[in-house]
């Protein structure tokens, strides 16, 4: 009887192991720069009939309710194409799943976030609207009348695009106007981070509330970009648009050590004088409250938390925005760092899906419809056209004009602050958020230099073990 | 069992996609029709099954098939009461699998549209704690009409001869 069904067991055993072997997966797996050339589409008519164009989103019930009023709209303004929107988990969980699905089951349209297009350029699951877009007649007019920083956060080394922006964030820091008014602090004075400690202080000090600022937890994104205001180049090769990153800077005994050492010391200076509220917290349970109550001043986050300050504050007091400052007062704070949310073509192998997904892209990017989502969402207006739609007017008008301070510093903005094109974005921005998280629970000089060491050694490795293997 | 359940969905995952379950309902309950836990749940179980019931059955001509179906499973209806229990409750709250093999909200499970409500900057409280208050229903009703069961076989676990 044993016997038997250890025989039996080791022929399951061997069946599934057949059958796990499928043939997809046997394939070695090619390098990116070995990876044939992506066959672009070639202009020609599309046979009759709709097309099912399929789109993986992490935008949860709210958003994808926004973005189905514009998909309606899309669908019935022609028959080649039918749009369907399918939520897929988080950001991460929706990467997990473009990475390890086969082809024939991909989408023909993604979001992702763009500070990982990194990750995409290479990907064989991703191809840039570029090739769409050099084949296309009629061209893309949005592009041209899209703010320069977003465009060039969605390109390539080379400036060829690869997405287009759908929810664009922005790090900013929002202010209780009245209490900076009360004490006699100029907001758009609050340029650099040394500006902002020596405001928390003396709004703490001077007892107009408990806590100067809190902080969003997404650390590493905003370490990114604070070092992209200032005008640094963290990793060499021009943070990846001029060849592959090979080398993190964090220590390199320069600009860029300065700098980032200035950046940690800001927590570490805003917690040991107890000055912030304790980083980690909640923006929208824990320090929204608290500015909602009178408690904080200030918080640091992105632009697309406007609907939720708005909602907590429940116009308590007048709620202001400034862009993100840099790291010192010699900043150069002429680029802005692009956040947010894009659409990518997925390389599922079906040229007429394809083709829709780019049609969509460009559908979603008129006015009319980005405006509309810009307003209904606080996402930016990513072009000239969305913020001068009606809809958008009507939201900067009656929802939160304070926003245009934003629209101002985009218009006179250049492309300089991008983040920086790896695949490994992700590794870093953990390594740049344990540092932060370091020095806020751990508030002196050793720890400052400790933690920079050791996120410059985790991104070194991560680097290195990258560009080993790929 | 000490091996997390991360580890193989990956190679769980391929097979599904080679097998062509994805967005099936084949593909979201297949992987979970084995479990090293209920394996070594039941082993442990009928190991400290007495012997004499055993040599009972050979002396009345009774085979190893016949014994296991006639006398070994109705003495353990308890435990296998108990694990099915375990196993519902924790295959339906499962949410990253259902998540990874489905890509389509019709084949979705209430755990996935849970963390659909969350949108990430706009947080209805109310809807996701409704939401989850209704997912509960099933274990909870699992629990009531199994506790009897679900004790029997905490208990029958652990006593030996």
């Amino acid at each position: 009887m044993k016997k038997s069904i250890v025989v039996l067991l080791i022929l399951f055993m061997a069946v599934c192991a057949v059958f796990a072997n499928g043939g997809a997966e046997s394939k070695p797996a090619v390098k990116p720069t070995e990876q044939p050339a992506q066959k672009a589409p070639v202009v020609e008519t599309k046979p009759a009939g709709t097309t099912e164009v399929e789109w993986w989103s992490y935008y949860g019930k709210a958003n994808i309710e926004y973005l189905q009023k514009v998909i309606d709209a899309y669908n019935s303004s022609q028959s080649d194409y039918h749009v369907t929107i399918e939520y897929q988990g988080s950001q991460l969980e929706l990467i997990a799943k473009m990475q390890s699905t086969l082809k024939a089951d991909l989408p023909a349209l993604f979001n992702c976030a763009v500070e990982n297009i990194g990750m995409l350029i290479p990907a064989d699951y991703c191809v840039s609207a570029q090739e769409y877009l050099n084949k296309d007649p009629k061209g893309w007019p949005e592009l041209d009348h899209t703010y320069g920083a977003f465009k060039a956060a969605y390109c390539d080394k080379d400036g060829n695009l690869v997405g287009y922006p759908n929810g664009v964030s922005y790090p900013t820091i929002y202010y209780n106007k009245n209490m900076l008014e009360k004490a006699g602090i100029d907001p758009f004075s609050l340029t650099s981070l040394d500006k902002v400690y020596e405001a928390c202080k003396k709004l703490v000090k001077g007892g107009y509330c408990t806590y100067g600022i809190g902080f969003h937890n997404d650390g590493g994104y905003y370490f990114n970009s604070s070092i992209a205001r200032e005008g640094v180049l963290a990793f060499d090769n021009e943070d990846g648009y001029k060849g592959k990153i090979t080398k993190c800077f964090y220590n390199d005994g320069g600009k860029v050590q300065d700098t980032a050492t200035k950046y940690l010391q800001f927590y570490k200076n805003l917690y040991a004088d107890k000055l912030a509220v304790a980083y980690g917290a909640n923006y929208s349970s824990e320090i929204l409250p608290l500015m909602a109550s009178g408690d904080c001043a200030m918080m640091m986050g992105v632009i697309s938390m406007t609907t939720k300050v708005l909602s907590t504050v429940k116009g308590a007091f007048e709620v202001g925005v400034i862009p993100l400052p840099s790291v010192t007062a010699n900043g150069k704070r002429t680029g802005e760092p692009a956040g947010g949310t894009g659409l990518f073509i997925a390389n599922n192998e079906k040229k007429w899906e394809m083709q829709g997904a780019y049609e969509f892209m460009k559908f979603c990017s008129k006015g009319e419809w980005a405006g509309y989502f810009a307003a209904m969402t606080g996402y930016l207006a990513p072009s000239t056209d969305a913020y001068n739609s009606e809809v958008y007017q009507t939201y900067l008008k009656k929802t939160f004009p304070a926003i245009s301070v934003v629209y101002d510093s985009l218009s006179k903005s250049d492309d300089s602050a991008k983040m920086p094109l790896c695949a490994i974005s992700s590794n870093i921005k953990s390594a740049n958020k344990l540092a932060i998280e370091t020095v806020s629970n751990y508030p002196t000089d050793e720890s400052v230099a400790n933690s920079l060491k050791l996120a410059n050694d985790t991104i070194q490795d991560a680097i290195d073990l990258y560009n080993l293997s790929n | 069992m000490i091996i997390p359940g991360e580890v193989v969905v990956i190679t769980n995952y391929v097979t599904i996609q080679n097998l062509h379950l994805v967005n099936t309902y084949a593909g979201l309950f297949l992987t979970s029709l084995i479990s090293g836990t209920s394996i070594f749940m039941m082993r442990q179980y009928y190991m400290q099954l007495p012997k004499d019931f055993k040599e009972a059955a050979i002396l009345d001509g009774c085979g190893d098939v016949q014994f296991l179906i006639k006398i070994a499973i109705p003495l353990s209806v308890p435990t296998i009461s108990a694990l099915a229990i375990y196993q519902f409750v924790h295959i339906y709250n499962a949410y990253f699998w259902p998540l990874l093999v489905t890509n389509k909200d019709i084949w979705r499970t209430i755990q996935v549209g849970i963390s659909y409500l969350v949108t990430g900057d706009v947080e209805e409280y109310g809807k996701i704690l409704g939401a989850a208050m209704i997912a509960m229903f099933p274990t909870v009703l699992a629990f009531i009409f199994g506790q009897d069961y679900i004790i029997k076989g905490m208990v029958s676990g652990g006593i030996k001869g």
